[in-house]
């Protein structure tokens, strides 16, 4: 094993692991974005099977903690989280390059770790490829994110005030990662939990959410640089009710793009419990940036 | 005799011992590149607060371990410093705040600490179904040298958490080279620890009726909720009975954090062997299970750390 911890960022208070690529060649880096507040080896130790596996494959990967997440150290300011986690993202970018000579790079989470990608590939354009995972808030990582959603399942089961407590800071709020670490966190439990009514998925609105244009923008602008984009649902995660959600009908659009590229994971949870599941995942992931940058 | 911050924290300037056999056995003590890279931080990038931890890789090629060292802070010399020995699998997820809550409370406090991941687990080598007791025993080891090499030194308490305290006392027993233990809500009955393990399994499998299933693996690897456990894991952690082991140490701290002071009898089977113990209840809810119940539980169990950092200032005081 030749991994390697690297410092980085302001006074080097983030830190990260680097993992070499096996082979020499000019495939992109990939960065792994912490997974709500679990630390950079990932939910049931997946982001280190990832980076291996991927390394392996010739891409070097940097998984890291976000500041006061794992062993990165808090900020002393006052930028949002939103704010931090995107400038953060874009240093370890910076630190990976430096150490493997990549010059573009793809953004990979899980859950909260989806969103941060996301929003990082959106403003910064070294990102040439991102991997969102059952992403929730794409929209922004704000403790609001999960609003739109939490109004349309509330509709879809009925005004009840425990579904919408639960909805909102066991799905949503990101200091409720006990809900995350523990794999609980999906939609069929939540409403067994709550009374045990039948799913009646969220259907696609007239009236989209009002962050869904800025969020149709950034896809957008992104898919159109020519930032290659995989969506990776679990099978009857919330990520892909938010996705129908927030693009209604313009989905299909989004799907069409060239370089937009989905999958679902059958018999995956939100945070990939089964064994099965993590391998699952790590041939989608391998498969796609293959075909993508391997050339 | 600890060595100052400013020498710690530098390999070039950090004090060597010679080797034991362990250390040779493990290569845990030559290792100087492993350490973390520092880099020069220019005074225009500010916003963030410094971290005094090291952090690096030690052990063998192969079988490389990821330690985070924390150096003592302030004008406080303390006599002794931590190796801090973690639980496993799921546990350690809920547990990882809390440790490095309780090594950066006890460097600010003055004592040095190390922390590690287990081979097989965390950031070390090792796929996730190659762990086992023996090996993570010699991590133990390997830790402890490696703890030494950076203090010059110091005399070692362990301190484990569940299946990590289990490990520390069965390091103690067979080597005799610790001065203390704190055992927090160790792991008594490893047969018991197992079949807990395998049941939050099977209770998680039930809520997951919906979803297609996996097949067995073929290779009687067993899944514990996200983690895996071989038939050699299983056999070692099946193997662990503190309540006959051998007197591990001079000085014991043992925490309870649970409803029961003393659960499964382990201080009354230490105080027969005529062992210095401390017994703390220090009532908590057990925040490294999946407990529905805990989800307001987030914060690092406060109390419990400082009941440790008291302990271990009181320890400076001649047994």
């Amino acid at each position: 094993m030749n991994e390697r911890v690297l410092r980085f960022g302001d006074k080097g208070n983030l830190i990260g692991i680097y993992t070499p690529a096996a082979t020499a060649g000019k495939r992109p880096g990939i960065v792994l974005v912490n997974s709500g507040v679990i630390h950079r080896s990932g939910p049931n130790r997946l982001y280190v099977s990832i980076a291996r596996q991927l390394a392996a494959a010739g891409y070097p990967v940097l998984r890291f903690d976000l500041s006061a997440i794992g062993d990165s150290s808090p900020r002393d300011d006052a930028l949002s989280f939103e704010k931090s986690a995107i400038s953060e993202t874009s240093a370890a970018m910076a630190a990976l390059g430096a150490h493997s000579g990549a010059s573009g790079f793809i953004l990979c989470g899980i859950c909260s770790g989806a969103d941060i990608s996301f929003l990082t590939t959106r403003d910064n354009p070294a990102a040439i490829g991102a991997v969102l995972i059952n992403g929730r808030g794409l929209h922004g990582v704000t403790d609001d994110a999960g609003d739109d959603l939490e109004a349309a399942a509330g509709a879809a089961l009925g005004s009840d005030a425990s579904t919408r407590y639960l909805l909102k800071s066991a799905l949503f709020n990101p200091q409720s990662w006990r809900k995350l670490i523990s794999g609980r966190v999906n939609y069929l439990e939540l409403m067994r939990l709550v009374g045990g009514k039948l799913l009646r998925p969220v259907a696609p609105r007239e009236a989209l959410p009002d962050t869904a244009p800025a969020l149709h923008a950034a896809f957008n602008q992104v898919l159109d640089r020519g930032t290659a984009v995989l969506m990776v649902y679990s099978e009857g995660d919330l990520a892909l009710d938010y996705m129908k959600l927030m693009f209604g009908k313009d989905i299909k659009k989004l799907a069409a793009h060239t370089n937009f590229s989905e999958v679902r994971l059958a018999g995956a949870d939100h945070t990939f419990t089964p064994r099965d599941s993590r391998d699952a995942l790590i041939a989608a992931l391998r498969t796609w940036a293959d075909a993508r940058f391997a050339h | 005799m600890i060595g100052t911050q400013k020498s710690i924290l530098t390999s070039q300037s950090r004090a060597r011992l010679p080797l034991t056999g362990s250390q040779e056995k493990n290569n845990c003590a030559n290792s100087p590149s492993a350490d973390c890279e520092y880099k020069k931080h220019g005074p225009e990038m500010g916003n963030a607060i410094q971290d005094p931890a090291v952090a690096g890789y030690m052990g063998a090629a192969g079988r490389q371990l990821f330690y985070c060292y924390h150096a003592p802070q302030g004008a406080t010399t303390r006599s002794f410093g931590f190796v801090l020995c973690p639980p496993s699998g799921r546990e350690y997820v809920f547990a990882h705040r809390t440790l490095r809550q309780l090594a950066t409370r006890l460097s600010r406090a003055g004592f040095p600490v190390l922390r590690f991941d287990y081979f097989a687990s965390g950031d070390s080598a090792g796929a996730d179904d190659e762990g086992s007791v023996e090996q993570w025993l010699d991590d133990i080891a390997c830790a402890v040298d490696t703890f030494r090499n950076h203090t010059a030194g110091a005399r070692v308490c362990l301190a484990g958490f569940r299946v990590g305290a289990s490990l520390a006392a069965m390091h103690a027993a067979i080597h005799h080279d610790v001065d203390s233990l704190v055992l927090w809500d160790p792991v008594v009955s490893g047969e018991r620890y197992v079949d807990t393990l395998l049941a939050d399994h099977d209770r998680w499998l039930r809520l997951q009726q919906w979803r297609n299933k996996a097949s067995k693996a073929a290779d009687g690897v067993r899944e514990t909720v996200g983690f895996l456990l071989s038939p050699r894991l299983e056999r070692g952690l099946r193997g662990i009975k503190l309540d006959t082991l051998s007197a591990p140490a001079r000085r014991v701290l043992l925490l309870s954090s649970s409803p029961d002071a003393d659960p499964e009898h382990l201080g009354e089977h230490f105080v027969k062997l005529d062992i210095s113990i401390d017994r703390q209840h220090m009532l908590w809810p057990e925040f490294w299970t999946g407990g529905e119940e805990l989800d307001d539980v987030l914060m690092p169990p406060a109390r419990v750390l400082q009941a440790i950092i008291g302990w271990a200032v009181e320890q400076e005081v001649p047994a």
